[in-house]
């Protein structure tokens, strides 16, 4: 699965002469040029990795909330931009499964899940976002523990109200109620 | 990012990297653009050590506003804003209408421009007389029996709802959180690489989550939003209403009604909100007068189903 963006890069590192390795300065700027190449193809093509940036998601048939449901992705997955339209972008998953997603589920940061073992191979640490970093369970149980106050059991219990798609379909067709996702009155 | 051995051969690579991000940097800054690691991850990945020091730098230079809080921690200021409201609220365990609430408000959600957060949308009653909604941070959205009590159909409540949605969408929760806390907890957070805290740290960041959860709680309870966040936020219900399929003049019926019945000075929507006819001026250009009649006969009757009881 490689986007458009390094075989760019891979093309432009394949005509590089193997003479000339240990000269430094030509090869960086020939790293450089790759780079800046490899940043414009992959810019200009919109293609690349993402990650899934909420705890569970919903790869769907088409470009719509109402769409079926092919699979579900998770937190920290990535997924592989196919194409883009409007706010939906559809993705590939490295297990193959296609489907569009919104784009409010993706960043362009790869989500190390495990911090510490994985975050070395990252190229730079404004891509990447470290899974429970900052506030995360440990401080809302510090939080807890500081206002013995404050009761979570709502908010646990309102957390499992959900809705599945057919539920939202079925309320849609009784309440005679047509969406339009261009926003025509 | 912990440091690693350092490759001498790969510092070519390392300056061409840091010339790439440069450029990255200068000709690529909304965040709508590919990452750096995705265009570099296929040759960084295995190879470029990073040298520890200037990404803790990278870490608190990027992290300095409500904008750099991930949806992962906007999830946990959410649950403690939502948790403060119903400490002085209780839920209504009126299983009935919380159902066709979240069936209503989950399917707004999903046409909003921001239809997931790390969470997702859910919706809860309150068992309250005031007339009021509250949004917390990543959808934990929570509306009065008094409020219901104001929408005479479901159009009207989606409007409602899809008022406290824009909210959510457009982080006006986390906008309240003053700048000079954020710049505390990215510090810290910045300063520390491993999943988990040591008991130290672990203090201070409850304490800037704890100040920053006072900030939105405040302002959803006591002071409001500003007029121009009121105002995006109806612009962006009307907008959703449409999208779903509701009448989008069912706002300005709501916010007439609503007029009618909020006292001047009262505690709830009163004082957290602009007076419903400036709301109403603002958005009347954009979906004109609305009408109070109820759009189907099989929606009314299930709006009045829902609420009988309450």
């Amino acid at each position: 699965m490689v986007p458009d963006g390094h075989k760019g890069f891979a093309g432009i590192q394949a005509n590089l002469p193997a003479d000339r390795k240990g000269e430094m300065k030509l090869t960086r700027i020939v790293f450089i040029f790759g780079f800046v190449m490899a940043l414009a193809v992959a810019t200009w093509s919109d293609s690349g990795m993402l990650s899934v940036q909420i705890k569970e998601g919903q790869l769907r048939s088409a470009p719509s909330f109402l769409g079926s449901i092919v699979g579900p992705v998770s937190y920290g997955d990535r997924v592989e931009t196919v194409q883009k339209q409007g706010d939906w972008v559809e993705v590939r998953t490295p297990k193959n499964l296609r489907g569009w997603i919104h784009e409010s589920a993706l960043t362009s940061k790869q989500v190390v899940l495990n911090p510490g073992a994985q975050t070395q191979s990252a190229a730079s640490t404004q891509e990447i976002a470290l899974a429970g970093k900052g506030f995360n369970s440990d401080v809302e149980a510090q939080y807890m523990k500081n206002n013995a106050g404050i009761d979570y059991a709502w908010v646990n219990r309102m957390e499992t109200f959900r809705v599945s798609r057919e539920q939202m379909i079925s309320f849609l067709d009784e309440g005679k109620i047509k969406p339009s996702e261009g926003g025509k009155k | 990012m912990r440091p690693s051995k350092r490759a001498p051969g790969f510092l070519p690579v390392v300056f061409a990297a840091l010339l790439s991000a440069l450029f990255f940097f200068c000709f690529c800054e909304g965040s709508n653009c590919a990452g750096l690691s995705d265009i570099v991850g296929g040759v960084a990945d295995s190879v470029l050590p990073v040298p520890a020091g200037s990404a803790l730098k990278a870490v608190v230079a990027v992290g300095k506003s409500f904008q750099d809080i991930t949806p992962e921690q906007e999830y946990f200021i959410g649950r403690a804003v939502a948790a403060n409201v119903l400490s002085k609220y209780p839920a209504s365990p009126n299983d009935r209408f919380n159902l066709y609430l979240n069936t209503l408000g989950q399917t707004l959600a999903q046409a909003s421009d921001r239809p997931d957060t790390f969470g997702g949308y859910h919706f809860l009653l309150l068992d309250s007389p005031e007339i009021n909604a509250f949004a917390a941070p990543g959808g934990l959205i929570l509306v009065t029996r008094g409020m219901v009590r104001v929408c005479k159909t479901e159009d009207a409540l989606a409007a409602v709802l899809a008022h406290e949605i824009s909210h959510v969408a457009g982080k006006h929760g986390l906008k309240s959180i003053k700048n000079s806390r954020l710049t505390g907890a990215f510090t810290i957070i910045g300063a520390q690489a491993a999943k988990s805290y040591g008991p130290a740290q672990l203090s201070q960041l409850t304490e800037v989550f704890s100040g920053s959860i006072t900030d939105i709680a405040s302002t959803l309870m006591k002071s409001g939003y500003s007029r121009d966040l009121e105002r995006d936020a109806d612009k962006e219900a009307v907008t959703i209403l449409r999208r779903v399929g509701y009448d989008p003049g069912a706002l300005i019926v709501m916010l007439t009604e609503m007029k009618k019945q909020l006292k001047p000075g009262g505690l709830d929507f009163a004082k957290t909100h602009p007076d419903p006819k400036d709301r109403i001026d603002d958005i009347k250009p954009l979906v004109g007068g609305g009408s109070a009649t109820p759009a189907s006969l099989e929606r009314q009757k299930r709006f009045e189903a829902a609420t009988a009881n309450l």
